[in-house]
């Protein structure tokens, strides 16, 4: 698992931070003293750093530098400061990148992930299988008993989540946000209609009733 | 200055130099001078008040010539006194004295009025950048809390978030020289950046947005350009006919420019409105009709624009649709 540093002196925020990050799996350590941190760095070098300017004692600025002279550990600057100086300054000093609160929380994530990806080996497989129904991401097909079948983006996504969500209710409200989240902004009724063209198409390659509509809460398979 | 304007000025000396004449004339008839010769004392008399006259106007207006044409070719009006050269008389140097005190005490004035303002402005952006630390709290607490009223509370606080960097860009309009950074820039991700941040707000709008069409890359400065987009996508909302929304953004190289985008499908804009929408305070009967408009959002944008160098028109079909376009200019140097 990735560990995440978090070095904020607002408590709220620190610790909010510190529950989405490990809901969405990264083990998560805070800075909660600020008398030394270098040290408390030093001891236990993590994968990713998220630092704010506005620090008690030396500002973030300054710690960047520091952490640069011996370590090349990714770090992305946490601020309310969003001036075009405190950018590039930020990034001049060995910053990775840059993100003004109040944060964008998908595009944090993202920028996290990404960095945090750089260089390490996706461990994602080559598809996810359910029933006998393979889904490969990657080509953008159905793949059931040696039939493919092709996939828009749209509803490659939908299954996607379903897949990865077998046997949970997944309502209407989640996967819209969720198809949001990637890029596909779509509202309530244009999904209904992908959901009518991905049973279209499953009953093609012969799997019926796949998706249990469950009335008034969303979507099982 | 005309040359009866010149002798109503000076009528007492003239006066009273002609009654002083008089009086030596009789003066001069006691003593038992004949008319000829008091006569003569006379044409003499007139001779000389009238060379002094002609002499004092023409050199009076000769300078006030100068003052006046000097004026006119001032840039700063206000520092005449300290540019014109000497005084020519007591009396004008004066009347310098008094413009100078004049000008001191109104620079006093401005510069105290233009520090208060300074200072309003930096309380202003602290305050917005203390604000956000609250906003971001409930967020991130909102995000780990996810149910539908939490949802609610997300598009709230969007709204919220959107006020708040309005107020900062319309601070900040005076110095966006000393804050911006240019560099190459993918519209996609300015685009699915705005889109992002108003997430819950759109998705609640039950909107679609299409941004297939979305490719270019331009030189500018995205935090700029996200929160043009942010205004044009909010209106677009705002102003949403009876039909479910739809908006289209899309990319186009046109040759010298790279033109963004952004169509919708709401009320429109009236063919007289529409060469107005980008003025202070203008709000069209759309925004009469219904909504808490200002006339600040577009505005914003179209100094926003200017300040980068950047075209932006609208395009409206009443109760059909609105095109807002962004013409980025493709500048030759940066191409080599």
């Amino acid at each position: 698992m990735k560990r995440i540093l978090i070095i904020e002196d607002e408590e709220l925020i620190r610790e909010e931070l510190a529950t989405l990050l490990s809901n969405v799996g990264f083990e998560v350590k805070c800075i909660e003293d600020f008398n030394n941190p270098i040290e408390q760095i030093k001891d236990d070098i993590p994968d990713l750093v998220l630092l704010d300017i506005t620090l008690p004692g030396s500002d973030g600025y300054s710690l960047c530098s520091t952490i640069r002279s011996f370590s090349q550990v990714p770090i992305i600057f946490i601020t309310g400061r969003n001036t075009a100086m405190d950018e590039l300054q930020a990034l001049t000093l060995g910053g990775d990148d840059y993100i003004a609160k109040p944060y964008n929380i998908p595009v944090m994530l993202a920028r996290i992930n990404l960095l945090i990806k750089k260089g390490k080996n996706d461990e994602q497989k080559d598809f996810i299988e359910y029933k006998g129904i393979q889904l490969h991401p990657v080509a953008g097909n159905l793949v059931y008993k040696g039939y493919e079948m092709e996939l828009t983006k749209t509803e490659l996504r939908i299954l996607y989540y379903l897949f990865t969500h077998a046997g949970e209710i997944v309502s209407r409200l989640v996967l819209v946000e969720y198809l949001w989240d990637n890029e596909i902004h779509i509202d309530d009724n244009t999904l209904s209609v992908n959901m009518t063209r991905i049973r279209d198409k499953l009953c093609k390659l012969g799997v019926d009733d796949l998706i249990q509509t469950k009335r008034g809460m969303g979507y099982k398979i | 200055m005309k040359i009866s304007e010149y002798l109503k000025d000076h009528n007492q000396a003239l006066v009273a130099g002609f009654a002083y004449g008089l009086v030596f004339t009789i003066v001069l008839y006691l003593f038992g001078l004949n008319a000829s010769e008091i006569v003569l004392i006379w044409i003499f008399l007139l001779i000389t008040i009238s060379a002094f006259v002609c002499f004092d106007y023409i050199r009076k207006k000769r300078r006030f010539q100068y003052l006046l044409s000097m004026m006119d070719s001032l840039d700063k009006k206000y520092l005449f006194a300290e540019v014109a050269d000497k005084p020519i008389s007591f009396l004008e140097q004066t009347y310098f004295r008094l413009i100078k005190t004049a000008l001191k005490s109104m620079t006093d004035e401005v510069s105290l009025s233009n520090r208060m303002k300074e200072e309003y402005r930096d309380y202003i952006e602290q305050w917005i950048h203390e604000i956000k630390v609250p906003i971001t709290g409930i967020k991130l607490i909102c995000e780990n809390n996810k149910t539908d009223d939490i949802r609610k509370i997300i598009t709230q606080t969007e709204l919220i978030e959107r006020d708040v960097e309005r107020v900062l860009f319309y601070a900040r309009l005076g110095s966006v020289e000393k804050d911006y950074l240019i560099r190459e820039i993918s519209l996609e991700e300015c685009v699915m950046n705005t889109l992002s941040q108003n997430k819950q707000f759109l998705i609640q709008s039950g909107v679609c947005v299409n941004t297939d069409a979305i490719a270019h890359r331009v030189y500018s400065d995205n935090k700029w350009i996200e929160f043009i987009i942010n205004q044009i996508i909010t209106n677009s909302i705002k102003y949403r006919s009876d039909q479910p929304p739809v908006i289209d953004i899309s990319t186009e190289d046109m040759g010298r420019y790279v033109s963004l985008s952004i169509r919708d499908n709401g009320v429109g804009i009236q063919q007289s409105e529409i060469s107005r929408i980008f003025d202070k305070g203008f709000v069209g009967s759309n925004g009469r009709s219904s909504k808490n408009s200002t006339g600040i959002g577009l505005y914003l944008c179209k100094q926003l624009c200017n300040k980068l160098s950047i075209d932006i028109e609208a395009e409206s079909g009443i109760n059909q649709y609105t095109t807002v376009r962004l013409h980025f200019p493709k500048s030759d140097h940066l191409n080599i």
